[in-house]
């Protein structure tokens, strides 16, 4: 792996607390070192953005599911139980 | 590879489905008893799988609590947050829902621009963050030789989506606020 790969997977066990170890060395680091503190926070963010990209994909799948229960002629019975419960 | 790959999203449909075949009439009730409609149980209850699968795959689900209990819960606590329209985070009975569930146009922005620049990585990238796969999975799903090479390619990815995201920001001032 090149180095810069090496960095992002230090950065990596930091931010998931996999080498508590290494947790003192990078905090350091990022006290001294800016650029890479930078590299630290941005990473972070990416972590975030991907765990919001990984909720909506299973937003997706929850709606197919919810669309084939509440359409399939096969849940007949399910829909009409959900039916029941908003009829004024 | 493909067999295992296939095993882990049927057995997600399985469960979403068992969810919902269990659980959302129960939160229908609630919801149309408060004088909600079909469309607010239908939204409330996708947040509150949401947050529940989450708390699966955290490990935050502690069994000592039923499942139904426990869903009954977010959705609760969901409801009276949209009812009362409260921004922060609410903490009740150690269930913290929080507003990140509500993207900043911003964030859609960006996550708009990585998902088209790069679903591929994106996807990768989530399938080992979010659903916490192993990246033997990673690489079966992925089609990678070994777990060697997928993770490789996964620290491509978090250097490509990072270079990106520092970009991207800079043309949206509310980024990071």
């Amino acid at each position: 792996m090149r180095i810069s790969l090496i960095e992002i997977q230090e950065i990596d066990n930091y931010l998931l607390d996999q080498d508590p170890a290494q947790s003192l060395v990078v905090d350091v680091r990022m006290l001294v070192n800016p650029q890479f503190k930078d590299k630290v926070l941005w990473q972070k963010t990416v972590h975030e953005l991907v765990k919001l990209h990984g909720r909506e994909k299973l937003r997706f799948e929850i709606q197919l599911v919810e669309r084939e229960l509440l359409t399939a002629p096969k849940y007949k019975s399910f829909q009409e139980r959900i039916r029941s419960i908003f009829k004024k | 590879m493909l067999v295992l790959e296939q095993t882990v999203q049927e057995a997600r449909k399985e469960k979403i489905t068992e969810w919902y075949k269990d659980f959302f009439p129960v939160v229908a009730a609630y919801i149309s008893r408060r004088g909600g409609e079909m469309e607010d149980a239908r939204e409330l209850f996708q947040e509150a799988l949401i947050i529940f699968y989450e708390k699966n795959l955290a490990g935050d689900f502690h069994p000592e609590v039923s499942a139904e209990a426990y869903l009954m819960g977010i959705v609760k606590k969901l409801w009276l947050k949209q009812q009362q329209n409260k921004q922060r985070i609410i903490s009740f009975e150690n269930i913290e829902i929080s507003e990140e569930f509500e993207l900043k146009p911003a964030v859609k922005k960006v996550l708009s621009f990585l998902r088209q620049s790069g679903e591929k990585c994106m996807d990768l990238l989530q399938s080992f963050y979010y659903e916490k796969l192993s990246m033997e999975q990673v690489a079966g799903r992925f089609g990678y030789k070994s777990e060697r090479s997928a993770t490789v390619q996964k620290f491509k990815c978090l250097e490509k989506v990072r270079d990106q995201v520092k970009q991207k920001s800079l043309s949206y001032e509310d980024f990071l606020d």
